[in-house]
């Protein structure tokens, strides 16, 4: 055996051996960073669920608005319930800051029982948290805010500003959230809560839970308030970001196919030139199993090289973006989780057997193609130019485009766009079997060239299907891919400006705070900015959240005047708008999510828990909303305030007068308001700025996965190409022997890469843009709930389009420079 | 009695009795009051502090004698904003301890609950004997007391014949150092006759026994060169009852010591300083704490002079909790000549570490 290995010539003596190993690795890189990355935030993130709830069996669960804290003597009293510990959650409203303070209210005798580790330091700060204003804050709280003992913190409460005393930090911890504990007496009546609560976390006897707890514990529990467990909440938290998690890692493995692709094109053609060795092994006795055993571990070598060098690229890259960009990858699923890498044996297992899987695939059929070789004829010299044999299978290629669109119409109902991700499969493998027939096709439409070097070029087109079609495909995947992706993304950021366009019809918002819950409008303020000079209407708007359904995330409640809104346009509404009648209850409108998530219809008449009592709505319309995944549920003002008398409003959309400036409003808003100092103003093209700058940094990722996948193809083309080049040095020679000059070689090699190029773009194109109508109709649509308009970037693929053309004729051209260095006149005579 | 005090003083933390300034007022103790009954049974919830603290003997229908202890604890926070109309504002904090000593068990099992009052969860009310923090309670209904306790290790259903209180000190007010301004209102009701319940390790047996309750109220300071206490207090088979105390400063010397010492004919004798004397003759090493506790020792107490003979060693306490209130409250028989003439509690603070406001 080790003789033969010594017959035959060693691949690594060969660069582009180690472009392989740079596409496998990239590839691994990349699948093992966004995997690191998404584990890492999850991980942070449920842990971080889980220790805010601390050691409670179960919480009970209610709007951010609260809920009655009747309920909590209610269930502290039921003979199941070991400790019942009532909390007020307010995301406090950090004066003249971005971020806002989560304050957690609580009676510390119970939540001491239910967070033991709260204890060690409260036992002494116990009783000095009776005191008003004072608060203590987790060790991330004060890392964060940069305060300890001692210190105030400037909380905005309506628009006046509150100094809370820090009398206690609590110790480091692991994963800690940021948030800050306070007497719930205290919070109540600083926060304007009284008798409210926002959750009652419970510990049951042992024994106790059970389903008829559970019921009796359910039937105690006013509309909209539910009883969940934590693992619940850190699964509806991990849930959130599931898609967006999904949809990373298999960008990222794209990343790792387009890697088998360059693997299967290398690997070729180091078979096809090693024919004459391969052949000789064989003849000296080598069976064929034998040598396709040699080849698979030539590949399993090569990938495991690209796997480790990827391992290491992985860990180093997933390190680098959760310092720099956070685990979110910019998209701000977990606020506030500040996560740390560790090195875990699984995970780099698995992406070491992926990477050598992955080259194991690209090597096997070239490895089958070597044995599958008589070795007599594959002995002569000049069998290296035996085309390689084409891989058409125009209808198996057909069958898959044919299940790409049955894979479309299943009724798969799941969260993640498995249906999707398996069509876009389907297209590009299909249109793989199906691309060297077309490819034969395209170039015997071509015209007959004038010149010697077109004629040239299109010669070898016509007759060396092999190589050409190989060179066409590693071109039409990725270019389809990157097709694909910058359509959805396009498309999604037009839809964006034309939503934010139509939810920001006002010309000058204003914010009684800039993060949190805690500030707010009350009817004063809200005349006093209504009567302000130049303001022809103002539109209140008072954010809450409702929990909809037990085990999913809260939904969003909105109320503002829709009237004002549908008066002025502003109401992005999708499908059929319902005509109400004079019989039905108040309109509701809901975002896409809710439909999707909640199975409402237009025209159905729903129970939407609101102030603890179920209040009957009619659905009178879907609308756009890209700002909240899990939904959001819009109703008139007017009908909140009857059905819960809060009157305050959060934000402001002011309608100015025409001719009037806003920053002459502005300051006569300063002036008429007496607590002005903490008011946010944004008119909307700021808003709008601000938006798509929130938007482009979530695809961030999304548009550096885009360039590795661009670079991969792009190598794959190099690479093929000036191996197929090097093997055509013997016809460079004959062709100077005839008297070619070198030029016309060249020019002739060129307009060679050109066509290949025009070929690769053209069906890259056209498949991309099928790939991008699934991701967008279906995909993103399953994953996140948001339907768009499609906007194709034409410019941009246009650009794209001549500058691959061009980058594959450069390629052709500089392989061909290469290729044709002094000794290829002398190619010719290695004939024996 | 006052071991449960510095549970709540060591509990509640400087914040709660050290800072002084505009915070809640209250009312000082004086001399002159009057106690009145049954109003002085409940709470007087403007006062610091205040506890129910039951003590006693309980004989199963195993046969066997254990001593059991409950108390109900009420403090005041004086640094609680009074304008706060939130229903769980902390205006008054209560905490109960109860512990069960069972020779056989070979320490103390115990259990502890706190709760701001509110709710109707916890409350302790002004009237008569009522306090309670959850399904914890001590209430009294008539001419009885009832204590209903539900804890992990054991529970009791009890009730307490409420026989005629014993006014200790000066008519109620009982002084506790050479400083007048140190005292409390303070009054007991011994040879209260029990009959019940008792639940350990999932069985229930009916008890019979003798207890002993204890009542106090206090706004004020302790004295800072108090180091910790003993106290007692003895249901004597004849009829009569004994409550004997004596403050302890860092050197182990008498501070202060007071009693009440009640014949069986009813008339009460109250003792000064100079009448009571405690002289260990026994000591126990606690094996966790290394504290050293006269678990047995001699009691002079004005013309009655018995010995204290624990039901068991390790009757020590130990909160367990960052303050580590450590004491040692235990079932001690009292003998006079070899000769067993009542059953009692005898608590002894300090030993662990020195006490520190």
């Amino acid at each position: 055996m080790l003789s033969f290995h010594a017959t035959i010539p060693n691949p690594f003596r060969h660069g582009r051996v180690f472009a392989s190993i740079a596409a496998i690795a990239a590839g691994v890189a990349l699948g093992l960073a966004v995997y690191l990355v998404n584990r890492v935030a999850v991980d942070e993130f449920s842990s971080a669920v889980r220790q805010l709830s601390g050691t409670a069996d179960f919480v009970i669960e209610g709007p951010r608005a609260g809920f009655a804290e009747t309920v909590y003597p209610s269930i502290a009293k039921m003979s199941q319930i070991a400790t019942a510990s009532p909390v007020i959650e307010v995301r406090a409203t950090l004066a003249g800051h971005k971020d806002y303070l989560k304050i957690l209210g609580i009676d510390l005798f119970r939540a001491a029982e239910i967070h033991p580790d709260w204890i060690p330091r409260l036992e002494n700060a116990a009783t000095q948290l009776f005191a008003p204003d004072t608060i203590v804050l987790s060790a991330a709280a004060a890392e964060l805010l940069q305060l300890k003992i001692g210190n105030r913190v400037p909380i905005q409460v309506g628009l006046t500003t509150v100094d809370l005393n820090v009398i206690d930090v609590l110790p480091k911890r692991d994963s800690q959230d940021a948030f800050a504990l306070m007497d719930i007496a205290n919070a109540q009546q600083r926060f304007d809560r009284l008798g409210a609560v926002s959750r009652i976390e419970i510990r049951l006897r042992s024994g106790a839970n059970n389903e008829a707890t559970r019921d009796q514990i359910n039937n105690l529990l006013p509309a909209g308030v539910t009883l969940e467990s934590p693992e619940m909440t850190a699964e509806n938290s991990a849930d959130l970001s599931k898609a967006y998690r999904v949809n990373m890692m298999i960008l990222a493995l794209v990343a790792l196919f387009t890697g088998v692709f360059l693997v299967f094109s290398t690997q070729a053609l180091a078979v096809i030139r090693r024919r004459p060795q391969l052949a000789l092994v064989r003849v000296l006795g080598l069976s064929k199993r034998r040598l396709i055993a040699y080849l698979l571990l030539e590949g399993a070598v090569i990938g495991a090289c690209g796997a480790a060098l990827g391992v290491a690229l992985g860990y180093a890259l997933a390190a680098f973006t959760l310092r720099t960009v956070g685990a979110d990858l910019g998209a701000g699923y977990f606020p506030g989780v500040t996560p740390t890498l560790n090195l875990s044996v699984a995970p780099v297992v698995a992406f070491l057997l992926l990477g050598i899987v992955v080259a194991l695939i690209g090597t096997l059929v070239p490895a089958l193609e070597a044995a599958a070789t008589p070795p007599a004829p594959a002995l002569r010299a000049g069998s290296q130019e035996l085309p390689l044999r084409s891989w058409a299978r125009p209808g198996y290629g057909l069958i898959c485009l044919g299940l790409a669109i049955v894979a479309l119409y299943l009724p798969i109902k799941a969260t993640l766009p498995i249906a999707g991700y398996l069509a876009i499969a389907l297209i590009l493998l299909g249109a793989l079997l199906l691309l060297p027939t077309i490819a034969q096709h395209f170039f015997l439409w071509l015209p007959d060239a004038k010149g010697i070097s077109s004629h040239l070029a299109t010669e070898h087109l016509r007759n060396a299907h092999g190589h050409v079609s190989m060179s066409v495909a590693a071109l039409f995947v990725s270019f389809s891919l990157i097709v694909a992706m910058g359509i959805m993304v396009y498309s999604f950021r037009g839809s964006v400006v034309e939503w934010l366009d139509a939810i920001l019809p006002a010309d000058l918002y204003v914010r009684s705070g800039q993060a949190g819950e805690s500030s707010f409008f009350d009817e004063a303020a809200q005349r006093a900015i209504s009567n302000v000079p130049g303001v022809e209407e103002a539109g209140f708007v008072r954010f809450q959240n409702i929990e909809l359904n037990a085990g999913q995330p809260a939904v969003a409640l909105i109320a503002r005047s829709v009237d004002m809104l549908a008066r002025r346009q502003a109401l992005p509404l999708v499908g059929a708008k319902y005509q109400r009648l004079v019989t039905d209850p108040p309109p509701i409108w809901i975002s896409e999510a809710v439909r999707d998530l909640h199975g409402f219809q237009v025209g159905e008449k729903i129970d939407v828990p609101i102030a603890g009592k179920r209040a009957p709505f009619v659905v009178a319309g879907v609308w756009r909303d890209y700002a909240r995944q899990f939904g959001a549920l819009l109703i008139e003002r007017e009908d909140y305030i009857r059905l819960t008398g809060d009157r305050r409003a959060n934000d402001a959309g002011l309608f100015l007068k025409p001719g009037i400036r806003a920053d002459a409003v502005i300051a006569s808003l300063k002036s008429s308001i007496a607590q002005s100092a903490q008011l946010d103003f944004t008119t909307s093209p700021e808003v709008r700025k601000i938006s798509l700058k929130i938007f482009d940094r979530s695809f961030y990722v999304t548009y550096a996965l885009e360039l590795m996948t661009v670079l991969i193809g792009l190598f794959g083309v190099s690479a093929s190409f000036s191996g197929s080049l090097l093997m055509r040095r013997k016809e460079f020679g004959m062709l100077r022997h005839i008297g070619l000059t070198r030029r016309q070689i060249a020019r002739s090699l060129g307009l060679e890469g050109s066509w290949i190029g025009v070929l690769g773009a053209l069906s890259g194109s056209i498949a991309g843009f099928f790939m991008s109508l699934i991701l967008i109709h279906v995909v993103t649509r399953q994953s996140f709930h948001w339907s768009m308009d499609v906007h194709v970037p034409w410019w941009w693929l246009a650009f794209l389009f001549a500058g691959l053309i061009a980058a594959t004729a450069v390629t052709a051209w500089l392989s061909a420079r290469q290729a044709m260095g002094n000794n290829v006149v002398l190619a010719v005579r290695e004939d024996w | 009695m006052i071991g449960q005090f510095f549970l709540v003083v060591a509990t509640l933390s400087a914040a709660l009795f050290a800072t002084a300034g505009e915070r809640n007022s209250y009312p000082p103790v004086t001399p002159d009051f009057k106690m009145e009954f049954p109003r002085d049974e409940g709470s007087h919830p403007e006062f610091r502090t205040e506890w129910w603290y039951v003590t006693g003997w309980l004989r199963g229908a195993d046969q066997r004698e254990r001593g059991f202890q409950i108390t109900f604890f009420r403090a005041r926070p004086d640094n609680v904003a009074a304008d706060n109309p939130s229903q769980f504002s902390p205006r008054q904090i209560l905490f109960a301890h109860v512990a069960l000593s069972d020779p056989t068990e070979g320490k103390l099992l115990h259990a502890q609950r706190n709760a701001r009052a509110g709710h109707g969860l916890a409350e302790a009310k002004p009237g008569s004997t009522h306090v309670w923090i959850q399904d914890w309670s001590l209430q009294k209904r008539g001419d009885f007391y009832q204590a209903k306790i539900l804890a992990p290790q054991f529970a009791f259903d009890f009730r307490f014949s409420a026989a005629a209180p014993m006014l200790n000190g000066d008519r109620g007010y009982s002084q506790k150092s050479p400083n007048p301004l140190a005292a409390s209102y303070y009054y007991s009701v011994p040879q209260m006759a029990v009959t019940g319940s008792l639940s350990q390790h999932g069985d229930t047996q009916a008890v019979t026994g003798t207890a002993w309750l204890d009542h106090e109220w206090s706004s004020e300071y302790m004295d800072p060169r108090a180091a910790g206490w003993d106290w007692t207090g003895i249901n004597f088979d004849d009829g009569g009852a004994l409550m004997a105390f004596r403050m302890r400063d860092q050197s182990g010397k008498t501070l202060w010591a007071s009693g009440s010492l009640r014949s069986p004919d009813g008339t009460t004798k109250i003792l000064g300083p100079n009448d009571v004397a405690f002289t260990p003759i026994k000591s126990w090493r606690s094996p966790r704490t290394d504290a050293n506790y006269p678990i047995s020792c001699h009691v002079r107490a004005g013309d009655r002079d018995i010995e204290m003979q624990p039901l068991m060693e390790d009757q020590e306490l130990d909160s367990g909790d960052a303050a580590r209130a450590v004491y040692w409250e235990g079932a001690v028989r009292a003998t006079s000549g070899g000769k067993i003439v009542g059953r009692g509690y005898l608590e002894l603070t300090g030993y662990a570490k020195p006490l520190a406001f």
